[in-house]
């Protein structure tokens, strides 16, 4: 495990350095990842200077959670941003050669190149989550601190728990395309508002179908004291941050397990 | 004249495009489905207990939404993409190398693509009446003035789409524009927020930008909120972006041409 997180460190240093060789496109990325996330932000903010709540959510009690579900988002990226090129690797036939270095599969891939835009929606979510602080009164006892670290690390494996499924599935099937998209397009759409918004099935849909809830909807519920309006039991709310374990466990154990069916597709 | 039959077999052509990459197109339709159903949990949310806001009660409002986003999906500059791959793999030498003009080329390349994808936004109408809100058009003058918005509105993407994808005469690196393009144009058109609804300084900037031309204009037409002089009016803010943009492209074609740098071939 030691080496491994050793060895991590060292091939994404080198990546870094790699992507560092080309200044203004490093700058142009990195700018890309902010704006990108950050004009989803705009058009809750221009509705709200006008209408004042979302359902009973203020500016920012929305900018808090947004702002939860960015940092967890940029998390996974800046670790796992590279996990959908396992698709194109297996397709190509050009996985062969990661079976054959002495390091471990996923290690070659996720540090294959330093995910540059990751910087950005990291960067925007430390931006928003920080200036959202300033509008809502969380009161940040230490266990509160610990709570809000570990809802935002338990993000992250959520969404890269599903992507990491999603390429193990492609060993069987392929292409994997349309479920990448369809849950990217769930998660950072539906991801970033009070989900009491969509209504009692779809809540539940994105609750226990897509657990798109446990992103930020309900760690941001426990820290602003709103687990009131929830319509499940408050304990998954408390429990949500383990929920990311839980996935990426399942997902990690999914992947090696279907790693065996590879076959190559030759060159 | 007689390049007309050309231009035909071209649009026909590329009507065909959107079939071949079907996949694609389907995806990029559950995407709009799934857009349209946000906007109308978001903004009944906002509405709360309001009947109207700015005289446009919910269900009209999510009409606007609804018919705002199916049009903006239809009309996507497909032309400029297109000039921009050619650049990019020097095949632009052989296009404008062909007896019809390369800007006449796109043009129909463009039509056809939208004509290509009609059948498939009829397909999804029905749906869409299900996750959102559509109503007809308010009136039968609002149908038929809001069909000559629309042309109108189609001219002016077209000619951004032209003018976009003539910037990789300049530089071949375009991904960052047509990034920043897609979010100024689905902001600033209303499709995500009526125009009526932004904050003031925000509206003036909104209303200083052609993007309007592409949803706010025509929809609000079609749901009866622009009638009138007022209509007449919006109608003529289209037509003189048609004219200052089909100026543009003139001059910066005339430019351009001079600058075609060929990759490999």
């Amino acid at each position: 495990m030691a080496s491994s997180a050793r060895l991590y460190l060292a091939l994404m240093g080198a990546s870094l350095r790699g992507e560092l060789q080309y200044r203004a496109n490093f700058v142009l990325w990195i700018v890309m990842g902010v704006v990108f996330q950050l004009t989803g932000f705009i058009f809750i903010w221009v509705v709200l200077s006008r209408f004042q709540t979302l359902a009973g959510w203020t500016l920012g009690e929305v900018a808090f959670l947004y702002g939860i579900r960015l940092l967890g988002h940029g998390a996974n990226l800046l670790i796992f941003g590279y996990l959908h090129r396992i698709e194109f690797l297996v397709r190509e036939g050009d996985f062969d050669r990661y079976l054959v270095r002495p390091v471990p599969i996923l290690l070659q891939v996720l540090t294959s190149r330093f995910p540059v835009g990751a910087i950005g929606d990291f960067g925007g979510g430390v931006a928003l989550f920080l200036a959202a602080n300033q509008l809502v009164r969380v009161d940040w006892s230490a266990l509160a601190l610990a709570f809000a670290a570990l809802a935002v690390v338990g993000a992250a494996l959520i969404e890269a728990g599903l992507k990491l499924a999603i390429a193990a599935l492609c060993f069987r099937f392929l292409s994997t395309r349309a479920l990448v998209f369809v849950v990217d397009d769930v998660f950072s759409n539906f991801g970033n508002y009070p989900l009491r918004i969509f209504g009692g099935l779809v809540q539940f849909l994105l609750t226990f179908a897509l657990p798109v809830a446990f992103v930020a909807y309900l760690p941001a519920t426990v820290l602003l004291g709103r687990t009131d309006e929830l319509s499940v039991n408050v304990l998954f709310a408390y429990l949500a941050p383990l929920v990311g374990l839980v996935i990426f466990g399942g997902a990690y154990v999914l992947w090696r397990h279907e790693l065996r069916q590879y076959q190559s597709s030759g060159h | 004249m007689s390049a007309l039959p050309t231009y035909f077999k071209i649009a026909s052509l590329a009507s065909q495009v959107a079939y071949a990459y079907r996949f694609n197109v389907l995806l990029q339709l559950v995407g709009l489905l799934l857009q349209i159903f946000l906007l109308r949990a978001f903004w009944t949310a906002i509405y709360e207990n309001r009947v109207s806001v700015d005289g446009v009660d919910l269900a009209t409002l999510l009409t606007y939404l609804t018919v705002a986003n199916l049009q903006l999906w239809i009309v996507f500059p497909e032309g400029g993409e297109i000039l921009q791959r050619r650049v990019r793999e020097g095949k632009v030498a052989l296009d404008l190398a062909r007896p019809v003009s390369l800007v006449g080329q796109l043009i129909s390349q463009q039509v056809g693509f939208t004509a290509g994808l009609l059948p498939l936004l009829l397909a999804v109408t029905p749906l869409a009446l299900v996750v959102g809100v559509l109503r007809p058009p308010d009136t039968l003058e609002a149908a038929a003035a809001y069909v000559v918005s629309l042309v109108f509105a189609y001219a002016v993407i077209v000619l951004i789409g032209l003018l976009l994808g003539m910037v990789s005469f300049w530089t071949m690196e375009t991904t960052g524009m047509w990034a920043i393009y897609r979010f100024a144009n689905l902001f600033f058109s209303g499709g995500l927020v009526p125009l009526w609804l932004f904050p003031e300084p925000l509206r003036t900037v909104a209303g200083l930008l052609p993007f309007q031309t592409q949803a706010n204009i025509p929809v609000s037409i079609y749901i009866g909120r622009l009638t009138g002089v007022d209509m007449l009016r919006a109608l003529l803010i289209q037509c003189v972006w048609i004219v200052l943009l089909a100026l543009l492209v003139r001059f910066v074609w005339s430019k351009a041409i001079r600058r075609v740098v060929i990759q490999g071939g």
